[in-house]
């Protein structure tokens, strides 16, 4: 049961992962400890951001809003820590991002918006709001407790972090009634409404979620880097479907899976590793990202038809 | 915890090295760059400069990453160079806060550190080993300087920023006001909006100038060229030629606006020199020399229509 609803397809990004993998052989320090910790700790908070949205995508709504609050996040975070801690910091935060993905959840819910207007909007109005207040200037904090938070070796604690995040969609997601019913609701929202489900609680707590784990992702960054940038994830929505479409989410809804998310993100990370040590161009990384996820949605389109016909 | 972290990544990082045969070749220096992103026309014309300059000499080899616009992936571009034990790195920051723990990284694992085009925030300064670039604080007080003498030190001007958030930006800002101040200059500002270095947009803003202020401005910096180029067409077209344009960078563009009356002036920032004189101090800190200066200041010439013929503008 769980695995139809998964999609048969979400194995798909494995033929070109483990060769890939195999190829990073030949990659001269590919696979040398601290290179494996810096792809690890590129793909950690992008992770983090993949599962909410793939959480979205599943009961068929999305999120544009994403990297705009991953910005908010790492500024109100950095801004709070000289008066809550590091910890109450990062609680403000996630608060922060709940407190959007709630509002965009209202706006898709009571006001029965199209998510991507809904969230498009939200998106504008957060970064314009971080903007105004943060005066356009990024905020930093280079004391210890903060950036050790993105310490950890070889592996980086905001992986571990992405890990437990992992685990714990996915036990909610696959191995609870909770996670069937947000597949049902992203098959069919009509029949999912009549046969009792609480649609609208559904699809708030959904989107709750992406938004959570984005202001998450924004204070990890913020970490990262030492800085809460107004600025930052503009690109993120759209790299975050793509890792969720690599890995077998659609954009009907009710397909998809939190480890395929998380094998799509890691090709896209990987690739963009061997082609950063093999020197090639950055305009070359990116044409091939796109080129994969068309290759990939192409051979997912003609497999589906064979597997009906 | 910090620091048994570094000897471990240290040791890790020695034990590869050993294994790798890039370490055969030890009279080999290796310069990693990381650029902001190389999508923009003067970080482009820099990249192409250096690896001409780079390919005239037999044992230099050239890195250059691009960080596409994202501080999280110059973060991780810092941290591949450092990996790959480069023996200089070369750093111009999309973000002067967000690269300082990148910075930190590789000045652990004793890679000297050199910033170009242009410096990161106190607290990475403080890590480098030198700067080699323009000076986008200067660049603020030169417009200043154009402004206040062509305008006689009165009258009201308007701002053309960069992208909102980067440092380029508000250093450009932070310097013209300054040097305002500082010349006592009665020069007052009405108004700064962002043109994101989009001329398109930089239009937008010129006519919304020319709604809000009217008659008051009489003045306007724009930092870039094409902005202002772009901004002076506005002004023309609205009759409005005698407000005195200033640009920023001294490009193929602003100069043809020059020639043309279009603008007032600009400055020169040459990618050519620029790279050229970054490249000479990054071997120079690859072989363990030190710097004349820490602070290596290109030459930013005014230009204006008196002089615009001795420019050849190259981005």
């Amino acid at each position: 049961m769980t695995a139809i609803m998964q999609g048969p397809w979400r194995f798909l990004v494995m033929p070109p992962l483990l060769p890939l993998l195999l190829f990073g052989l030949f990659v001269d320090g590919f696979w040398s400890l601290p290179n494996i910790r810096t792809l690890l700790e590129a793909i950690s908070t992008d992770g983090l951001i993949v599962t909410g949205m793939t959480i979205v995508m599943i009961a068929g709504g999305f999120d544009l809003s994403v990297g705009a609050v991953m910005a908010l996040g790492g500024v109100a975070g950095v801004i709070l820590i000289p008066s809550l801690g590091v910890y109450g910091a990062m609680i403000g935060a996630t608060l922060f991002g709940t407190a959007t993905g709630l509002a965009n959840g209202a706006l898709v819910t009571f006001l029965r918006l199209n998510p991507f207007i809904a969230t498009l909007a939200m998106m504008v109005m957060v970064r314009g709001a971080i903007l105004a207040f943060t005066d356009t200037r990024p905020v930093s904090n280079f004391d210890d407790p903060f950036l050790s938070l993105a310490g950890g070796f070889p592996i980086p604690y905001g992986f571990m972090l992405l890990i437990i995040c992992l685990i714990a969609a996915t036990v909610v997601l696959h191995y609870r009634a909770w996670g069937r019913h947000v597949y049902a609701l992203g098959a069919d929202e009509k029949a999912a409404r009549m046969s009792g489900l609480a649609v609208h609680k559904l699809k708030l707590q959904c989107y709750a979620i992406s938004g959570c784990l984005a202001g998450l992702a924004g204070f990890w960054l913020a970490a990262r880097l030492g800085t809460g940038s107004p600025i930052i994830g503009d690109a993120t929505p759209l790299t975050a479907a793509a890792a969720a479409l690599i890995g077998g989410a659609s954009l009907k809804g009710g397909e998809g899976s939190i480890f395929g998310a998380f094998l799509g993100l890691l090709f896209v990370g990987c690739l963009m590793n061997v082609m950063m040590l093999l020197n090639v161009p950055s305009y070359f990384q990116r044409m091939a990202i796109g080129g994969l996820l068309l290759a990939l949605v192409i051979a997912r389109g003609s497999l589906d038809r064979m597997w009906q016909r | 915890m910090m620091n048994r972290r570094t000897t471990l990544m240290t040791m890790l990082a020695g034990a590869t090295m050993l294994a790798s045969p890039m370490a055969l070749a030890q009279d080999k220096i290796v310069i990693g760059h990381s650029q902001p992103n190389l999508g923009w026309p003067y970080i482009a014309k820099v990249t192409a400069a250096l690896e001409a300059a780079a390919k005239g000499m037999p044992n230099v080899e050239l890195i250059t990453t691009s960080g596409d616009g994202d501080i999280a992936k110059q973060s991780s571009d810092i941290a591949s160079l450092v990996n790959r034990k480069v023996n200089v790195l070369l750093v111009t920051s999309l973000d002067g806060n967000a690269v300082v723990p990148a910075l930190k990284q590789a000045h652990a694992a004793g890679i000297p550190i050199l910033a170009v085009s242009n410096e990161p925030s106190e607290a990475g300064i403080a890590l480098l080993s030198g700067f080699s670039g323009p000076d986008d604080y200067v660049q603020g007080q030169i417009a200043a300087e154009l402004l206040h003498e062509v305008l006689g030190g009165k009258g009201g001007i308007g701002i053309i920023e960069g992208s909102p958030g980067q440092s380029t930006t508000l250093l450009r800002t932070n310097g013209l006001k300054d040097k305002l101040k500082e010349l006592n200059s009665g020069i007052e500002i009405l108004g700064a909006q962002t043109g994101d270095w989009n001329p398109v947009k930089a239009k937008d803003v010129a006519q919304a100038f020319l709604t809000s202020y009217g008659d008051k401005m009489v003045g306007l910096f724009a930092q870039d060229d094409n902005s202002g180029a772009a901004a002076a067409e506005v002004f023309k077209a609205a009759g409005r030629g005698d407000i005195k344009v200033v640009g920023t960078g001294g490009t193929v563009n602003g100069l043809k606006a020059i020639k043309e009356g279009l603008m007032y002036g600009t400055m020169d920032q040459s990618p050519t020199t620029d790279a050229k004189q970054a490249l000479e101090m990054a071997v120079k800190l690859a072989k363990g020399e030190a710097l004349p200066n820490k602070r290596n200041i290109i030459p930013m010439p005014k230009i204006t229509a008196a002089n615009v013929g001795e420019f050849k503008g190259e981005w």
